[in-house]
């Protein structure tokens, strides 16, 4: 192969280029979310000229020469190959993510391709041309046209929905097999469905092979990006769960250094040689919150420097008995959230005067109802009730927050309803109580 | 025009919280221009909590009540007047905020601590004046239903539950039990200007009476003799449903509008 023959492209070449072309735009799609690497658009610009330039490279034989299988089979292993580095030189991600990537565009390519060749197959283009015999360009036109669906229904089916739940996470070892098991089966798949295209030119087989072809192409697809939802579902409740951990855990050390301290306190108050300023500095040690829960009590008077400093206006009416039918430290972590969630809200509320927070703890009946009230900054979109993260560059723990909040309110069988109105974020908690009996009611 | 009843013993603060309510009322009729009619109030105080009580008629909306006075105090004069008014809006004020911790008890609306700063009790009275209309919106109407003949004129306080039973829609209220000929689709809109939630294709549920919810039932309890009635939610209602209700009884119906 001489740089002329790269330069003036055969017409198989010329297709080969526009596959590559297909599967970059494909895989670009799929991992548009991903971290991009600096220089993101030049880098995109020379690895998609340099794969054209190595995918024109390949040798190609002239249809039904014996040879066409080997080049057959080079050509497809070497444009998937080749769009794995491409993508790994784009974007900052694993290897393996990327690979998934790949993968998967190269299965929406070929999904394309099928399509495209089943039109064939049917004379659409050719039915089309003949309807419409004055305009030459209808067939690339119809092409472009069926590019286009074809990406944005993949888009908007799998990708997109994948992309909400946060990266792509191909972390697990099923994960990877099944990636690469389904990268073979393309490879594999497509020379396949060509060679027997190459032998049957007229046969009606034709027709249900490339059916059959773009079926395989979206059940695959279809199979991908399911996994890699549950993967990133799964993976998001091991957080959240990994944080209540946590959370419990810093609930037992503090009350246990609470009660250390109280005991202390308590002596100090009684030795008579205490002078007046240091009562009076145990007093109001003592007489912080007094809500009727010592795991509230004790949470409201560890936020309470970081409320007062942000300058947040709390108003907390709250009956700490009602919570005594939750866990002390479900009661620490479920509250501790809420909190957290708000103050972080709140520090970004300016003029400091409209930092309110109100936080309402009461019961109805047998529901222990919990509301709380901030103004926030910005808009919120929702998936599946919980608020999404809105800046890309936001840490993860407001997500996790309020996906701990409905946890441990599932965990109670309880109600939770996130929802914002005129630039105010409210939370509303119904769970109900353990039951009494009847018969020791009165 | 809002109704308000300041019950403090100190004139001093009285009369700040009137130039404040005075300064806020300019403030929003210059803000909003004329549009919607600018919010003015009237004000009435009152130096103690006793006085107040022995005045007090129900066409105060808002209730600023100190907690620290002598005689009544506060706190024990806002378990009184919920017990005459369920509709009012109760703010305290405190001087700790400690004091009025146990707000959630009389469904206080919030709180504010002394001594007062205007910037912070003009963003509190924003969102007080937005929780406002509607508590009013969903308290103060009430249907007209025909049953047997007789009308009722019935308000939010006055009906438990509506279902359905053997095609006959039947109203639990403080009237008893009243059968109705009308359909529940054509009672629904009514019924959710009274604070009732659809929670079946049978059942309509007031969320003030509502003593227990999971995934499956809600129970709603009928003040004076009868047992409550636990109704199922249906399947298909209830996370809706159970949002709705959820909001409802943990905002105290303050934060109104839809699921």
């Amino acid at each position: 192969m001489t740089i002329t023959q790269i330069l003036s492209p055969s017409p198989l070449q010329w297709t080969n280029i526009q596959i590559m072309l297909e599967a970059l735009l494909a895989g670009h799609l799929v991992a548009l979310k991903l971290q991009k690497r600096s220089h993101y658009w030049a880098r995109v610009f020379i690895t998609s000229l340099l794969s054209c330039i190595i995918v024109a490279s390949i040798p190609v034989n002239q249809m039904g020469t014996p040879s066409v299988l080997l080049s057959g089979i080079l050509l497809y292993s070497c444009a998937l190959l080749v769009l794995t580095v491409a993508l790994y030189a784009c974007y900052r991600e694993t290897a393996w993510t990327v690979l998934f990537c790949a993968v998967a565009g190269y299965t929406i390519q070929h999904l394309l391709s099928a399509l495209n060749t089943l039109a064939e197959r049917i004379h659409a283009y050719d039915a089309l041309s003949s309807l419409f015999p004055a305009f030459p360009g209808l067939r690339i036109v119809t092409y472009l046209a069926l590019l286009l669906s074809v990406y944005l229904v993949c888009f908007s089916t799998v990708c997109r929905p994948a992309r909400t739940l946060g990266h792509i996470m191909v972390e697990n070892r099923s994960m990877i097999v099944l990636t690469i098991v389904a990268a073979c089966a393309d490879i594999a798949l497509s020379f396949y469905v060509f060679q027997l295209f190459l032998d049957y030119p007229s046969s009606p087989f034709g027709v249900v092979l490339a059916l059959y072809d773009a079926l395989l192409c979206a059940l695959l697809l279809y199979m991908l990006f399911e996994l890699a939802i549950n993967r990133s579902l799964k993976e998001r409740a091991s957080t959240v769960e990994r944080l209540l951990d946590d959370q419990r855990q810093q609930y037992a050390m503090s009350a246990d250094i609470i009660e250390r301290v109280n005991i202390k306190t308590h002596d100090l108050k009684h030795q008579l040689t205490v002078s007046p300023s240091v009562q009076n500095l145990l007093h109001d040690y003592e007489s912080v919150y007094h809500t009727g829960s010592s795991a509230l009590d004790l949470l409201l008077s560890q936020k309470h420097s970081e409320i007062e400093n942000l300058g947040i206006d709390f108003s907390c009416m709250a009956d700490g008995q009602s919570l005594s039918s939750l866990a002390d430290d479900d009661v620490y972590a479920l509250c501790g959230n809420i909190l957290d969630n708000a103050v972080n809200a709140l520090s970004a509320i300016s003029p400091v005067s409209e930092r309110l927070l109100v936080l309402t703890i009461k019961t109805q009946g047998e529901l222990l109802l919990i509301h709380e009230e901030n103004p926030f900054v910005g808009s919120l979109a929702y998936a599946d009730g919980l608020p999404l993260t809105t800046q890309e560059n936001e840490n993860y723990a407001h997500g996790f927050g309020t996906a701990s909040i409905r946890r441990i309110v599932e965990n109670y069988r309880g109600t939770l309803y996130l929802h914002d109105r005129d630039g105010w974020f409210y939370v509303d908690i119904a769970i109900p109580l353990p039951s009494e009996d009847p018969a020791n009611a009165r | 025009m809002i109704h308000l009843a300041i019950v403090e013993d100190n004139d001093a603060t009285a009369q700040l919280l009137c130039s404040y309510l005075e300064k806020f009322s300019r403030e929003q009729s210059v803000h909003k221009g004329q549009t919607p009619p600018p919010q003015t109030f009237t004000i009435q105080r009152f130096a103690t909590a006793d006085s107040f009580l022995e005045a007090y008629s129900q066409n105060f909306h808002l209730v600023f009540l100190d907690i620290q006075m002598p005689g009544t105090d506060g706190m024990n004069a806002a378990q009184i007047l919920r017990a005459r008014d369920s509709n009012v809006s109760i703010v305290f004020i405190t001087s700790l905020a400690q004091f009025a911790m146990q707000g959630y008890s009389v469904s206080a609306l919030d709180y504010i601590v002394k001594p007062l700063d205007y910037p912070r009790f003009s963003t509190k009275m924003h969102r007080i004046m937005r929780s406002l209309p509607a508590v009013r919106a969903l308290d103060q109407p009430s249907i007209l239903i025909s049953s047997a003949g007789k009308r009722h004129v019935l308000s939010a306080q006055d009906v438990y539950y509506v279902h359905v039973e053997d095609h006959h829609v039947t109203l639990s209220t403080s009237a008893g039990t009243l059968p109705v000929s009308s359909s529940l689709r054509s009672l629904q809109n009514d019924c959710e200007r009274l604070g009732l939630v659809r929670i079946s294709a049978k059942a309509m549920v007031n969320y003030r009476f509502v003593t227990r919810m999971d995934r499956t039932s809600v129970t709603v309890l009928q003040p004076g003799s009868s047992p409550s009635v636990t109704l199922p939610l249906s399947r298909a209602r209830s996370s809706a449903a159970r949002a709705q209700l959820t909001q409802l009884l943990a905002s105290g119906g303050r934060t109104g509008g839809t699921v």
